[in-house]
């Protein structure tokens, strides 16, 4: 026989699994198509599970944004996607956002977790109850994978519904839906009802009514805590593996709370962006330290630098910056996006990236149309959104 | 140091060829599939060790890679700087024929260090390459029709924007 060590590596699965998962999520998906053996193998929920571990422990650093556009005529919804570095054009295109949704709600460790056009919520007439039939959809876009679920709340009380993706490879291969339901009744003010879809059973647990008055909408889920800033610099979060709110208070910090113009999470950091208020455009980038004893003051943003020379003026929605912080494996590279506008020209909006280490900037996409600036941050991976048992 | 080496055991190595390689047991220890019959008998290897399918230009090629890397090791102060220029080395005076039989003896040979070192090498590869350039790295015969494979292009269109051209 002819000695052919080509096709032994090729043939040889666990050869080949180990050199798959050195590879970034998108050659992998390429070499899908070389031959119907490793369409097998690559396709294989496992497969796709370890890679996903590999991947988020060594890095979970967002490459992409992904901006949503409620189109008007349908109800679904348009993505803009817009890479971080320049030469980076292996971005996932917005076709692959494959069934009809109407938002995208969360980016988490390369799901989404999508409204899936929920219609309002109703009055039951003979039972007086608030209904509300919610559809959620959880996709994977980068290997066109989507998992529908939906929700049927009756409660007695006016309620406003808020889920939360939980997905960590590290623990776990299963997802779950952290579903807030925040009454609005005036007696019920500060009770939270929790319920919770786990794909592992492919059911949800109510879990009963918290009293901790959290504005649920506008939590933002970082490692397994979903988290609210709240006034008096109280820092509330929800620990979804127990169950239980949590809270810490500080006092010795300088920031004012109305001065906070941004909350959210990158790379598994939790940040805030607090203006100046002495220093117009100025801001301070606040990071959560890891054991969240305190905040260190991690960056200096200055948009005066960028506004001046050519022409641009920050864009605010609810008085507050439209930005997000986004980290990248390497620190030097962390910066704040941001969406400036033409001084002249409202409506023609430029993605601008600011390094926070070097105050470099430059732009990185150009919006011809509307588009929300509540940006998601995403990276590819190989997770399966569907069930899969034998992990 | 050098004393114990003076008087370390050796073990003798038979490829496929019949050539003779002697190896130090401390390197051997590296080699899982030698130290696995070593260990089965019970430390009492007199006549060479035969390897039915490792040949002798790939053994040599393991062997220096060990060496070399048990050298670095004993130089705490210097040893990643250059381990990491040796190996850049290694990789690129492989062809891709040699880094590809060179992995099957690792595999074989149970030689796990290099093994994913290698592993990587082929990674860095056949990372931003086209279909055709992988199938031609590994010798694949195409198994799909041409419609098969225009749809899952098709379905996994993303991932082929910004390939590098062959």
């Amino acid at each position: 026989m002819k000695h052919s060590p080509g096709d032994a590596v090729a043939g040889n699965k666990d050869l080949m699994t180990d050199i798959f998962l050195r590879l970034p999520a998108k050659d992998v998906i390429r070499c899908k198509c070389v031959c119907k053996e490793w369409l097998a193998l690559i396709s294989n929920p496992q497969f796709g599970y370890s890679h996903t571990l590999r991947f988020c422990r060594n890095n979970r650093y967002p490459r992409v944004l992904l901006l949503r556009k409620i189109s008007d005529d349908t109800g679904n919804m348009k993505v803009c996607v817009v890479p971080f570095r320049s030469n980076d054009q292996n971005t996932l295109v917005e076709n692959n956002i494959c069934e009809p949704v109407s938002s995208i709600l969360q980016s988490c460790n390369g799901l989404l977790l999508c409204d899936a056009n929920t219609p309002p919520q109703s009055t039951n007439p003979r039972t007086k109850n608030f209904e509300q039939r919610c559809s959620y959809r959880v996709i994977n876009p980068a290997i066109n994978c989507c998992f529908n679920l939906t929700y049927n709340s009756i409660k007695p009380y006016p309620h406003f519904l808020m889920p939360f993706l939980y997905y960590e490879p590290q623990e776990s291969p299963y997802y779950k839906v952290i579903l807030f339901s925040e009454f609005s009744w005036t007696s019920q003010r500060g009770a939270v009802e929790i319920s919770v879809y786990s794909s592992e059973t492919d059911s949800w647990t109510e879990y009963g009514v918290f009293y901790q008055g959290v504005p649920v909408k506008f939590g933002v889920y970082c490692n397994g805590f979903v988290h609210w800033f709240s006034p008096h610099k109280i820092l509330i979060y929800f620990d979804i593996k127990k169950l239980c709110f949590n809270e810490l208070r500080w006092t010795s910090y300088e920031f004012c709370i109305l001065n906070v113009q941004y909350f959210g999470q990158s790379g598994g950091n939790l940040h805030l962006v607090v203006a100046n208020p002495k220093r117009e455009l100025e801001y301070h980038i606040w990071e959560l330290e890891k054991d969240y004893c305190g905040w260190i003051l991690k960056y200096h943003m200055d948009l005066n630098r960028i506004c001046e020379g050519v022409n641009l003026k920050v864009q605010y929605h609810a008085d507050q910056v439209s930005m997000c912080v986004v980290c990248q494996e390497n620190e030097e590279e962390d910066s704040a996006i941001l969406f400036l506008s033409d001084s002249n020209d409202d409506e023609k909006i430029k993605i601008v990236s600011y390094n926070l280490n070097n105050h470099g900037s430059r732009i990185l996409h150009e919006l011809n149309e509307e588009y929300s600036f509540k940006a998601l941050q995403y990276f590819e991976t190989l997770s399966r959104t569907t069930r899969f048992d034998h992990v | 140091m050098s004393g114990i080496s003076d008087t370390e055991r050796m073990i003798t190595l038979k490829t496929v060829e019949g050539t003779l390689f002697d190896v130090k047991s401390s390197i051997a220890k590296d080699i899982k599939t030698v130290q696995a019959f070593i260990d089965d008998s019970d430390d009492d290897v007199t006549s060479p060790i035969p390897l039915p399918n490792v040949f002798t230009r790939e053994l040599s090629r393991i062997l220096d890679y060990l060496n070399n890397h048990h050298r670095f090791r004993s130089d705490i102060e210097k040893a990643d700087e250059e381990m990491a220029r040796y190996d850049a080395e290694f990789a690129k005076s492989m062809s891709h024929e040699e880094l590809k039989a060179l992995i099957l003896a690792a595999n074989y040979l149970n030689v796990k260090d290099l093994l994913e070192f290698l592993n990587q090498t082929v990674a860095d590869v056949i990372q931003n390459k086209s279909v055709e350039f992988v199938r031609n790295f590994f010798g694949i015969e195409n198994d799909y029709t041409p419609e098969e494979e225009e749809k899952l292009r098709n379905e996994n269109e993303w991932a082929f924007n910004g390939v590098e051209q062959d």
